[in-house]
């Protein structure tokens, strides 16, 4: 009974629940609750120990646990480059194995969505599903190389599985795929199950393979159940809440790159010449060699066969996309952008427009709802070098009168587009002055507003039929060009589509405005080179036209900058003076190419130094003694500080008022000098006084919240620290974004696209120049064609050294050398990789075979790439089995042009005359030179007794050695010298060109084959084993000759 | 099958001229561009590549592996194939037609970028009147390059010993960190001057005349700002270097850390007695160019302001800013570079000096980054790198 007394537990004290004792506690309580801080701190003071740390262990893993959870919800904080602008559309992929009904989900969400049947499902197809959301859906077939592209572009995947099947391995695949490449959020989708009639064990199938799905994703990744087709469409409501879903749903884009998706290819040179080059090309291709050492720039030139080629136009997103950027093509190749232009957006957002910009609503009317899939076969899309024409009329969804809309929603593009063209500048670096701020502006008494509005307008009418008209705007520009030449010579602080101010002592002031259309990309030639005011040409109802136009001119100026017009005299254009007359280069480039058919391009070497000429020629005083002639400016000697100015005197005093308030001493701007801020604070005073009670409630409620959240920061213990961090961290990103939207906001389109680029979210179209013609010849909208910025020094090539692991899905062991087909970065690309191990003095070891469950080095030669870069390779991507196809994953770590991998080599000799402890060995080494460079080496006897190489001996040129040892050796003991051989890794690099097959090729891309593949498709035997055989069967295998030796 | 254009290494940039050799050889190592400079001095009586440029390409072959330098037999034309950027700890004998400034320059821009963090010893001539001495870059660049790196430490240039110019024997040590990504620049409002500091160094000449440099730049700098404090610096024995010379190097600081330097010193042992120069001269020359240096204004001096466009250009793709004087002949001709090898191009916009006594016209230049990362850098060392 004693034992039952122990064992049980001692009575708790029961609290009083009501009672006089229950309620003097509850006043207690409350008491101590409502007490203000005051009397927490004097009980704190009364009473310290009660509130000290009682135990430091518990109390530190309290603390601990609390940062912990907190530090949990912290994010790194990363911007992307496309909150700044108009996002680009979500990328959607649909993966999933063969039939099993991803055309029917996509067509699905798109009838959803844009409330569109798509008769046929052929590339990105591009809709609006919300009011500041867009997705692009493609389809990503089984084609591994087709899985690897989608993975590194997808925001979002909608991984289908099929229920009937279960998983299929081609799952397992993409999801290790897309855990190297940066991991995009993916949802399940699990269709086919009606065939589960029960639905209990329909209902622990579900919950089965989500449990699969969960341990490959992440616990509680969401799983969508279609449960049936009606109609060969899966439910309605059904996909509305898969759709609703994904329009919800937040992105955290990763892609620092630029990338884009293109949905078209189009060559833009004569087919015949084309053919008739692409047709010689293969040939050149199988006859180069794909080892491509120093010597690989004499093969670039062979390429160069097709000039112009057009890649397609589609959303930039991740960065900016500057023209001649290099970009790479997964499948194709490595190009530079010739050329890239801003495209109407044939998909805008409902909000962007100027009409939906004010409107607040809460859904998107049907007009909005854009769609835009031009190789699907809706209604009929007609592209062009420069639009996309959108006939939405042919979907019987839609009413005739929306037909008109859809063209006049694109005309209005190109309006608002040509109103920003148009745009004109007083001075080269003034804000653009919109047409239609225009008439508003003046002021000053003068009453201009009708007639400078007329004006205007009579320019926009000119243009716009410029525009319609396009063979008679083109020769007006030519004219017109001509004459503008003639202004520009004098005009010295002329720019491209900035009005001038020309002095000209004759007639006063004159206006020129010198719209130099470079414009082509937009389609648009309409040169407007005139002068605003031509005495015969105007038709003003003012009696004095010049006068009136030298008041506008002075009181725009006025209006718009005040410190323009003292200063306009001595300004340099410095951007002229660097970057030379850019139109014009333009232009003369333009004509260099045109002149011979357009194929070859003679080399202009003096493109550059004429830019630089011209710049020199301009520049402003400080510069003419400096760079007089452009032959004078190549042969500069590099110096940092040239004598680019003459010293001015600065000893007597009288320049001193010129830098004066250089100087703390000197005098300070109104909003920095103490003396002004005073005197603006008494005045603030005065008012302050006033509002001072009205501000004092606001204050302490400030003050209060303040509080509270200091207090709340500070029970995070060090957690404050890390929180302001943070916070400071974010600002930062916060206040560079700032910057990078506001700086070039008041510039036009063009010039933009020179200075930043073009933006993440616009639509462009680009050109790339050297493309080979099977790219467009081959083109398939089913195969995504993707562009991917690479960064500067990329393109390059060296010995790239990663940390590499075997898969251990993948069943065979990989070997050195053997070829594999890796995808990093944006590329694809075969290499042969050499293992190696790094060992504990810095060696790193050659290993033949991958280790089984452990990391090892793989040198591999190709691309540059940054480190952390994460990769995987397949032995092939043309088989297409039950197996898994990954063959290991690794991450990149060192790049350099020379690794030094040791392979281990035993030297072995044989003792053929012995003399006490020295003995002389032949067979060990080739030649007396080779002999030479090993004396001091050590050697061993395989029974153990060491040894050291003397000196290489002289009689014979054998290699025959002298050796001591550290006791006699016998003539029948084996020698061997341990020694260390530097390997070489390949230099071998192939791109991974699929896009370039015929599409039925496509999965039979064969690159290097391995040693093994060659044997067995000559069918040959490994020479190795073969030898053994040999040597077996004819009784050659030499028996050692054993002397016994004598007991004495 | 294979378009091969993806193995085939960048495209040959082809260059005439001698001018710009450093930033070309410099830009191509970043950008992996091979280049070929073409001409060099073809005209002259004594054509070709100097001691001081094939000193140059040597010590980008110490800084590099697998870099190619073909020279022609005239050494008129170089061709030039880029390797990787190792970085790392050496020491390098400088030519010494040339000061350590001339090899300091393109250092600076390669340091960040290499694999290892650079550590190099640099011997050679410290102070020549063709080249910005050690002190001034020091000075200028240093806080400018620590503004792009983002941190203060692990950067550091220190003069050991000093040397003049004909013969040289300066000693001089160059720390540089690496890092993945530059941080963008915003440098737009240059501040007041509060002060002007200075160092006056004679070397193997009476140390008397420090005082008189000093007494002479100070007359004109006491009449800008009160707080002027040059120091003296006379080396002797093997801290003097091989060659007799004196000079004065002053640096004006602003409140908000900007600053302006501008030195000058004597001409060289061995000529005329009638043209060498009197120490007086030096402070007051010294003086006058501060001053011309600070007409110029804006946020970085003439020395710093090609490094400071480099680097801006070589940021991640984030908008950066500089307010800087006008542009000097090498910032101008460094800017076009940085538009054929990195695609850049800069809004440059002139801000025209009013009568409000800040100096001459300004220039703010403007341009979004490259997105230049740095593709050398090494993973697993990335933890033991301060």
């Amino acid at each position: 009974s004693s034992n039952n007394f122990d064992s049980k537990s001692p009575r708790v004290h029961r609290k009083r629940q009501s009672g006089p004792k229950a309620e003097k506690k509850q006043k207690q309580k409350q008491k101590l609750s409502k007490s203000d801080p005051a009397t927490a701190l004097q009980q704190r003071q009364r009473n310290p120990k009660a509130f000290a740390v009682q135990h430091a262990t518990k109390t530190a893993k309290i603390v601990r646990r609390t940062l912990d959870l907190e530090t949990a919800k912290h994010h790194v904080p990363m911007r992307s480059r496309e909150d700044d602008c108009e996002p680009p559309p979500v990328v959607v992929a649909i993966v999933g194995g063969r039939g099993v009904g991803k055309s029917t989900l996509l067509t699905s969400l798109v009838k959803s969505f844009a409330k569109q049947k798509l008769t046929s499902v052929n590339g990105p197809v591009t809709v609006v599903a919300g009011k500041r959301k867009r997705l692009t859906f493609i389809e990503c077939n089984d084609d591994i190389n087709v899985m690897i592209d989608v993975a590194k572009v997808a925001d979002l995947v909608l991984l289908m599985i099929n229920a009937e099947l279960g998983w299929d391995m081609l799952l397992f695949e993409f999801i290790n795929i897309c855990q190297t490449h940066g991991f995009p959020k993916i949802i399940g989708v699990l269709n086919h199950l009606e065939a589960y009639k029960d639905s209990k064990a329909l209902k622990k199938y579900k919950k089965r393979l989500k449990h699969r799905f969960w341990q490959e994703v992440y616990q509680g990744a969401k799983l969508f159940y279609l449960t049936k087709l009606m109609h060969g469409d899966y439910l309605k409501n059904e996909i509305h809440n898969l759709g609703r879903f994904i329009s919800v749903m937040k992105f955290r884009r990763c892609h620092g790159e630029l990338v884009i998706l293109t949905c078209c290819a189009i060559d833009l040179r004569m087919p015949q010449i084309l053919r008739s080059l692409g047709q010689k090309c293969p040939e050149m291709h199988k006859n180069l060699t794909r080892f491509h050492g120093p010597d690989a720039i004499s093969q670039q030139t062979v390429y160069r066969w097709m000039e112009q080629f057009e890649a397609g136009r589609h959303y930039v997103r991740g960065a900016h996309l500057r023209n001649c950027t290099e970009v790479h093509i997964p499948g194709c190749g490595d190009f530079v952008i010739s050329d890239a232009a801003r495209l109407p957006d044939p998909c805008p957002l409902p909000d962007s427009g100027a009409g939906g910009a004010g409107k607040r609503r809460r859904s998107l009317n049907l007009r909005e709802r854009t769609i835009y899939a031009p190789m699907s076969g809706v209604g009929g899309v007609l592209m062009d070098r420069d639009a996309v024409y959108i006939h939405t009329g042919g979907s019987h969804h839609l009413a005739a009168d929306v037909e008109a809309k859809e063209a006049g929603k694109i005309a209005a593009g190109l309006d608002t587009q040509l109103e920003q063209a148009h745009a004109v500048r007083l001075v080269s670096d003034g804000r653009l002055l919109l047409a239609g701020e225009m008439g508003s502006k003046t002021d000053d008494g003068v009453d201009q507003q009708p007639d400078s509005g007329s004006d205007f307008e009579e320019m926009d009418e000119d243009e716009s039929s410029g525009v319609s008209s396009g063979s008679d705007s083109q020769e007006d520009e030519d004219e017109k060009g001509s004459s503008s030449d003639v202004e520009m010579k004098d005009a010295d602080q002329m720019e491209n589509g900035t009005l001038q101010k020309t002095d000209s002592a004759a007639n006063g002031t004159k206006l020129t405005t010198a719209q130099d259309y470079e414009d082509k990309d937009l389609g648009v030639r309409a040169g407007l080179d005139r002068s605003l005011i031509d005495d015969d040409d105007e038709d003003d109802d003012d009696d004095d036209p010049v006068e009136s136009m030298k008041q506008r001119f002075n009181s725009l100026a006025s209006g718009w900058d005040p410190s323009m017009q003292s200063a306009a005299a001595g300004r340099i254009n410095w951007h002229r003076v660097v970057y030379g007359r850019e139109g014009r280069s333009r232009q003369q480039a333009a004509e260099d190419a045109f002149e011979i058919g357009g194929i070859f391009r003679p080399v202009t070497a003096q493109a550059t130094a004429s830019a630089a000429g011209d710049g020199a020629g301009e520049g402003g005083s400080a510069w003419t003694a400096a760079s007089a002639t452009s032959v004078d400016e190549d042969e500069q000697e590099d110096q940092t500080l040239a004598d680019c100015q003459a010293v001015r005197d600065w000893s007597d005093g009288l320049l001193s008022h010129l830098i004066s308030n250089c100087f703390i001493t000197g005098a300070w701007s109104d909003r920095e000098d103490a003396g002004a801020l005073l005197g603006r604070d008494q005045r603030a005073r005065q008012k302050v006084r006033a509002a001072r009670e009205k501000n004092r409630t606001k204050k302490a409620a400030l003050k209060a919240a303040f509080d509270a959240e200091y207090d709340a920061a500070k029970s995070g213990v060090a957690g404050d620290s890390s929180g302001d961090f943070l916070s400071s961290w974010k600002a930062q990103l916060e206040e560079q974004a700032r910057l990078n939207r506001e700086e070039f906001k008041d510039l036009d389109e063009d010039t933009r696209a020179q200075l930043e680029g073009f933006r993440p979210g616009l639509y462009v179209r680009l050109e790339l120049t050297g493309v080979p013609c099977e790219l467009s010849r081959y083109f398939d909208p089913a195969y995504p064609l993707i562009v991917g910025g690479l960064l500067p020094g990329e393109s390059s090539t060296g010995l790239i050294r990663l940390r590499f692991k075997h898969h251990r899905w993948y069943k065979k062991i990989l070997k050195t050398r053997d070829p594999l087909v890796f995808s990093a970065g944006w590329r694809r690309f075969q290499s042969m990789p050499i293992y190696s191990v790094e060992e504990h003095n810095g060696r790193h070891r050659y290993l033949k075979y991958t280790p089984e469950h452990q990391h090892c080095d793989a040198t591999i030669f190709g691309p540059l790439l940054p480190h952390n870069t994460g990769l995987l390779a397949v032995q092939s991507v043309s088989e297409v089995g039950q197996d898994f196809r990954i063959a290991g994953l690794g991450v990149v770590l060192e790049k350099d042009h020379s690794v030094p991998i040791m392979k281990k080599l035993k030297l072995i000799g044989e003792p053929y005359k012995i003399f006490k402890k020295t003995a002389f060995i032949k067979g060990m080494f080739s030649s007396r030179l080779e002999a030479t460079k090993f004396v001091g080496a050590r050697l061993q006897t395989v029974s153990g007794i060491r040894g050291m190489v003397k000196r290489p001996l002289a009689e014979k040129d054998t290699g025959a050695v002298r050796a001591t040892f550290e006791d006699r050796i016998l003539l029948s003991d084996i020698v061997f010298c341990r020694c260390w051989a530097q390997v070489e890794p390949p230099s071998y690099f192939n791109p991974v060109s699929t896009l370039l097959l015929n599409p039925s090729d496509r999965q039979r891309w064969q690159g290097a084959r391995t040693v093994a593949e060659i044997r067995r498709a000559r069918q040959l035997d490994n020479p190795g084993a073969r030898q053994a055989r040999l040597a077996v069967s004819a009784g050659r295998t030499q028996a050692k000759e054993f002397r016994s030796t004598t007991l004495e | 099958m294979s378009n091969s254009s993806a193995a085939a290494p960048a495209e040959l940039l082809k260059f005439v001229g001698c001018s710009e050799f450093r930033s070309r050889i410099a830009l191509s190592i970043l950008t992996g561009k091979p280049v070929k400079i073409s001409s060099i001095r073809a005209k002259l009586e004594n054509p070709g590549v100097r001691e001081f440029e094939i000193s140059y390409l040597r010590l980008i072959e110490q800084i590099t592996n697998g870099t190619v330098v073909r020279i022609s037999e005239t050494g008129t034309v170089v061709l030039f194939r880029p390797g990787i950027l190792t970085g790392g700890e050496f020491e390098f004998d400088c030519c010494a037609e040339r000061g350590i400034g001339y090899y300091l320059e393109p250092l600076m821009l390669l340091g960040p970028f290499g694999k290892r963090s650079l550590s190099v010893k640099l011997t050679g001539v410290s102070n020549n009147s063709m080249d910005p001495s050690v002190e001034a870059v020091s000075y200028s660049c240093l806080p400018l390059l620590r503004r792009f790196l983002g941190r203060d430490s692990g950067s550091e240039l220190s003069l050991e010993r000093r040397g003049c110019h004909p013969v040289g024997g300066a000693e001089v040590r160059f720390q540089c960190p690496t890092v993945s990504k530059l941080k963008p620049l915003d440098l737009t409002q240059p501040g007041k001057i509060h002060r002007i500091r200075g160092m006056s160094f004679t070397c193997k000449v009476s140390p008397g005349m420090n005082g008189r440099q000093i007494v002479s730049a100070k007359e004109l700098l006491r009449r800008l700002v009160p707080d002027v404090l040059l120091t003296a610096d006379h080396c002797t024995g093997a801290r003097g270097g091989q060659s007799p010379g004196f000079g004065v190097t002053l640096v004006a600081e602003t409140r908000d850390g900007c600053r302006y330097v501008a030195e000058c010193m004597s001409r060289p042992s061995g000529v005329a007695v009638a043209e060498a120069s009197v120490p007086e001269d030096v402070g007051l020359t010294a003086a006058q160019l501060l001053c011309e240096e600070i007409y110029r204004g804006g946020c970085v001096d003439s020395i710093s302001q090609p490094l400071a466009l480099a680097l801006m250009a070589l940021c991640d793709r984030d908008a950066s800013r500089l307010l800087t004087g006008p542009l000097t002949p090498h910032s101008v001709r460094l800017l076009r570079l940085l538009r054929q090898f990195l695609g850049v191009t800069f809004r440059l916009q002139s801000r025209p000096a009013g009568d409000d006594g800040l100096g001459g016209d300004k220039v703010l230049c403007t341009c979004v980054g490259s997105g230049f990362a740095n593709l050398s850098k090494l993973a697993a060392l990335e933890h033991l790198d301060p």
